[in-house]
């Protein structure tokens, strides 16, 4: 599902202009942990994101709705990696980065 | 390897017997040993499932033992955590750090376990008789880490 989705979004914006790195749009990794994972029946995803930021990735997730719009909609307890470290939500992208959204950890 | 993630178990005694092997500069062992309770938030706990990011994990925990030895004066810090499906009395996780003296292996050992917890990227599932559930995380833990005033 999501990835027809992607599919489409990418095509749109092909359609529109060729060098698609000039419009800001990257291809990013996304990975979800623990009860995210669970919740929305993914665990890895690549997306073309035409989003700054980690935040802005994780509203942009959000707005497909349904479990979506659920697990990391605004209020819900959920943290997030940039390359494999700890980031902040306004942590910026790059083509080929790597995010992963997940909640609070438990180990130890 | 200082810092390990594995699905079997360790022996407390033959890793501090290696972490102190052929150096006499080592003063005191400081060792804190996490084990699965079989009561958590009033409710029975019967087994429960560790997940982990890999990849992420080990560098979380290597940039913990990194802070560690450029706050104190040690001689080495050893991280193991236990991975997969682990049962009450089970051994989950082990920080050893060595060093001349007390004070600094005591304080190191608190300090990297207070950040494990809020930092490295593990999750508990715990199989309890109303089904399983994700462990919440602690507001405690976020306390305990913020004394030391960041890493």
């Amino acid at each position: 599902m999501s990835s027809h989705e992607g599919d489409a979004a990418r095509v749109q914006i092909a359609g529109a202009r060729s060098d698609l790195d000039a419009w800001g749009v990257m291809k990013i990794t996304v990975l979800f942990f623990a009860s995210l994972r669970e919740a929305l029946g993914s665990e890895r995803e690549e997306v073309p994101a035409q989003v700054a930021t980690v935040s802005a990735l994780r509203s942009w997730l959000a707005e497909r709705g349904g479990v979506w719009a659920d697990a990391l909609g605004p209020g819900r307890a959920v943290r997030a990696a940039l390359d494999q470290a700890m980031a902040q939500g306004d942590a910026l992208l790059h083509e080929g980065a790597e995010v992963a959204f997940f909640p609070p950890v438990t180990g130890g | 390897m200082p810092v390990r993630v594995q699905e079997q178990d360790f022996d407390l005694s033959a890793e501090v017997a290696a972490l102190r092997a052929g150096r006499p500069q080592v003063g005191a062992v400081a060792c804190f040993v996490g084990t699965v309770r079989d009561l958590n938030q009033g409710t029975g706990v019967s087994s429960l499932t560790l997940e982990h990011y890999p990849g992420m994990t080990e560098k979380a925990l290597q940039g913990i033992v990194d802070a560690a030895k450029a706050r104190w004066t040690l001689d080495e810090v050893l991280v193991i955590h236990r991975v997969g499906c682990l049962a009450p009395l089970d051994q989950i996780v082990l920080v050893a750090v060595t060093s001349a003296h007390r004070g600094e292996a005591l304080a190191a050992c608190e300090f990297v376990i207070d950040w494990l917890k809020t930092d490295a990227p593990f999750w508990k599932k715990e199989v309890t008789p109303e089904g399983a559930r994700w462990v919440d995380a602690r507001e405690t833990d976020e306390v305990a880490a913020a004394r030391w005033g960041g890493r």
